[in-house]
């Protein structure tokens, strides 16, 4: 999401959700700036922050091919009202079912090699899964399976996970509940998790989380993926902690761009060969 | 425990002393608004242009060595050793290549303007070495390096074209005494060809497919295309060489028609890396490298016109222009607006302390001023010789020697911020650099 939504300092309506209302044309920035512990759940919708101009609610939505429905059943965890007003209008279930054909590589998936992961706690506490889901998918082994269980179709996740080589499908299992199948292809096995182009082999940055921190994994990568790539995660914004970088040399034409991104780089020991930094925003 | 990021170590190594890179670029500003000058004062003369020794060609040359060989050459003696990760090449080898180069090109430009065959034959002498010094510093530092297998190959390419239009403009030069070339303005065209398709060009391209992904923040383009684009602009300057050996028209014409696809390839391969992009909001830089990047095919149909004979006299001079000025300078500008706060902000971390960052060293009024005043001068430069009209060329000189007072004032306000940012001295604990 952008600053202008969660950095706005207008005064919410009386109508907004901070005074209690929520609706298709509640404007974004007076949301975040009345509830701005809402601006992860928006991320987690737009990971790839096409939405990120949006002005209200439903152009938000919109633009993210959702149902407005679904939109705000995700922020059902920190706006209970909101999902009690949604129940007793069923607009949840008749907006939020997802019928899709099941595809016949459904059966095909091993379950040894398929990882459960169930995002709802994570969205109805505010948090971003985007994150969490990437560092299980980048566990997937060709043919393996991923499913994730979510209290909405994440159309938006679910683009970025096929342009990273899964194929997906949906099905609501309940109200508020969409259980998403995915299954890595042979092809998209050495595609990069961030998003680099899938016919260069070894391009795939490695991320994982240990506690706070974010690692990013970028040696092997020929310039300019290992910026690309740790700018990327800076970029999307999602992870407010220190990202450690494992690197094969120091980055010097990361340097001007975390100076113009406000942040700065440590150099902490590392493997032998490695060159192990510590991103942190602002002066550390 | 915390170590400093090591601008004394390994990034250190990659790093040439602040001073190299300034001197050359220091230079290519000056150049560029002596280039503009010079197009002022030969307004009359450029739309009927044929060649030879004289003013016009003094123009050029300053635009050509002053400005886009004196760039590249410094830009890729800095930023090779950080693109391929090697260690920079040894400050005297570029001290070298600049003080040959600077000599070269002030005897080569004062021997056309002159007339001075003894100064022309002395300056292009001091320009071969520099050049033979420069691809030999290169070589060593690109050593057996194969990735970016794009910049790779078209930096090999490019070298090989320098020598050889190094070694036709000695020969030239020897020729204003003794005959020993058979049509010397055919001589001329493959130098020309060589210099600005074979070395600039192919280098601006190699160069694009690490730089422009990296201005913007996307994956580089795929090796396959890269590679194919290439090979077919490879095939464009070989069919051009011939053609021009033989004075086959039809066999330039093909040339044209091949570089005009191995361009298409380049550029496509070049807007699918754009296409995914993570910067949505491109920089103003990109103003300039688009409009360098239409300039390259307009040229090159502004050339096969001259070459299928269906355009008028004035049209080999419009093809020059629409190259030199159109595309590579153009280019090149864009380039440098970007590189200049950059590589700035990369040598401001020798201090020890934050490394400034790159939007804080330029000022954008004077590059907004330069980009306005380019775009001018250029289009009044094409038009004044398309229609023959040296009142329209001389307007499109005083623009563009407004828009290098401008790009001076932008490269100024980069170094005297940079250097206030390294007296402040460490800002921060030992370790953090930014």
């Amino acid at each position: 999401m952008t600053e202008q939504r969660s950095g706005n300092g207008d005064r919410p309506r009386s109508d907004a959700p901070g005074g209690g209302g929520l609706s298709a044309e509640t404007r974004l920035a007076e949301l975040l700036a009345a509830r701005p512990e809402l601006d992860a759940v928006l991320r987690s919708l737009d990971p790839g922050g096409d939405a990120a101009d949006a002005p209200t609610l439903a152009a938000f939505a919109r633009t993210l091919g959702l149902p407005v429905a679904a939109v705000v059943a995700a922020m059902t965890g920190a706006l209970p009202e909101a999902c009690a007003r949604l129940a007793e209008t069923g607009a949840a279930d008749s907006e939020g079912t997802v019928s899709e054909p099941e595809p016949a590589w459904l059966a095909e998936i091993e379950h040894a090699d398929t990882v459960l992961l169930d995002v709802r706690p994570l969205i109805a506490a505010g948090r971003d899964p985007f994150l969490a889901v990437m560092t299980d998918a980048g566990r997937v082994p060709p043919g393996g399976g991923l499913i994730i269980d979510a209290p909405f179709d994440p159309q938006p996740l679910r683009r970025v996970l096929a342009g990273r080589g899964f194929a997906t499908w949906a099905r609501t299992v309940a109200p508020g509940h969409v259980q998403v199948w995915c299954r890595r292809t042979d092809a998209g096995a050495a595609a990069d998790t961030l998003g680099a182009a899938a016919d260069a082999p070894g391009a795939a940055p490695r991320i994982w989380a240990d506690g706070e921190r974010l690692h990013i994994d970028v040696r092997g990568l020929a310039p300019p993926r290992p910026m690309t790539a740790i700018l990327r995660l800076i970029d999307q914004g999602r992870h407010r902690g220190e990202i450690v970088v494992h690197h094969e040399r120091e980055p010097l034409y990361l340097l001007p761009e975390l100076a113009d991104r406000g942040w700065s780089a440590e150099t902490v020991p590392g493997a032998p060969g490695e060159v192990r930094l510590i991103l942190r925003r602002g002066d550390g | 425990m915390a170590v400093p990021i090591g601008l004394g170590g390994a990034v250190g190594g990659r790093l040439l002393p602040e001073g190299i890179p300034a001197r050359f670029f220091g230079t290519a500003v000056l150049a560029h608004l002596l280039a503009w000058l010079g197009i002022i004062a030969t307004a009359d003369a450029l739309p009927g242009f044929a060649g030879g020794a004289g003013p016009v060609l003094a123009t050029l040359h300053l635009l050509t060595i002053g400005v886009l060989v004196m760039t590249a050459m410094g830009a890729s003696l800095q930023m090779l050793p950080v693109m391929l990760a090697r260690p920079a090449p040894p400050a005297r080898a570029c001290n070298a290549v600049f003080v040959l180069l600077l000599a070269g090109g002030a005897l080569t430009i004062g021997g056309f303007a002159a007339t001075d065959g003894r100064a022309i034959a002395a300056g292009a002498l001091a320009s071969a070495a520099a050049g033979g010094l420069y691809v030999a510093t290169i070589v060593r530092l690109i050593g057996d390096a194969r990735e970016p297998a794009g910049l790779v190959l078209h930096v090999r390419a490019a070298l090989a074209a320098l020598l050889a239009a190094l070694a036709i403009a000695l020969a030239i030069s020897v020729n204003y005494h003794h005959a020993i070339l058979g049509d010397p303005l055919r001589w001329a065209f493959a130098h020309a060809t060589l210099a600005a398709f074979g070395f600039m060009g192919l280098l601006a391209l190699g160069f694009a497919t690490v730089l422009i992904p990296m201005f913007a923040m996307a994956d580089p383009p795929p090796e396959a295309p890269i590679t194919a684009a290439f090979r077919v602009v490879a095939i464009a300057l070989a069919l051009a060489l011939a053609g021009i050996a033989a004075g086959h028209r039809w066999l330039i014409a093909a040339a044209l028609i091949a570089g005009l696809a191995g361009v298409g390839l380049h550029l496509r391969a070049m807007a699918r890396s754009l296409a995914g992009r993570m910067r949505k909001r491109l920089g103003p830089e990109f103003v300039l490298i688009r409009a360098g990047w239409i300039a390259l095919p307009a040229a090159l149909l502004i050339g096969l016109a001259a070459a299928l004979g269906l355009a008028p006299a004035t049209v080999p001079m419009l093809f020059i222009t629409a190259t030199l000025f159109g595309w590579l300078l153009t280019l090149l500008m864009g380039v440098l607006q970007r590189i200049l706060p950059f590589l700035a902000s990369m040598h401001s971390a020798r201090s020890g302390g934050r490394v400034a960052a790159p939007a804080k060293l330029t000022d954008e009024r004077a590059l907004r001023a330069h980009r306005w005043c380019h775009a001018a001068a250029v289009a009044a430069l094409v038009a004044g010789l398309a229609l023959d009209q040296p009142w329209l060329v001389r307007t499109g000189g005083i623009a563009g020697a407004l828009g290098a007072v401008a790009f001076a004032w932008f490269a100024l306000t980069v170094s005297i911020r940079t250097r206030a940012h390294m007296r402040a001295g460490p800002a921060v604990a030992p370790g953090r650099t930014t």
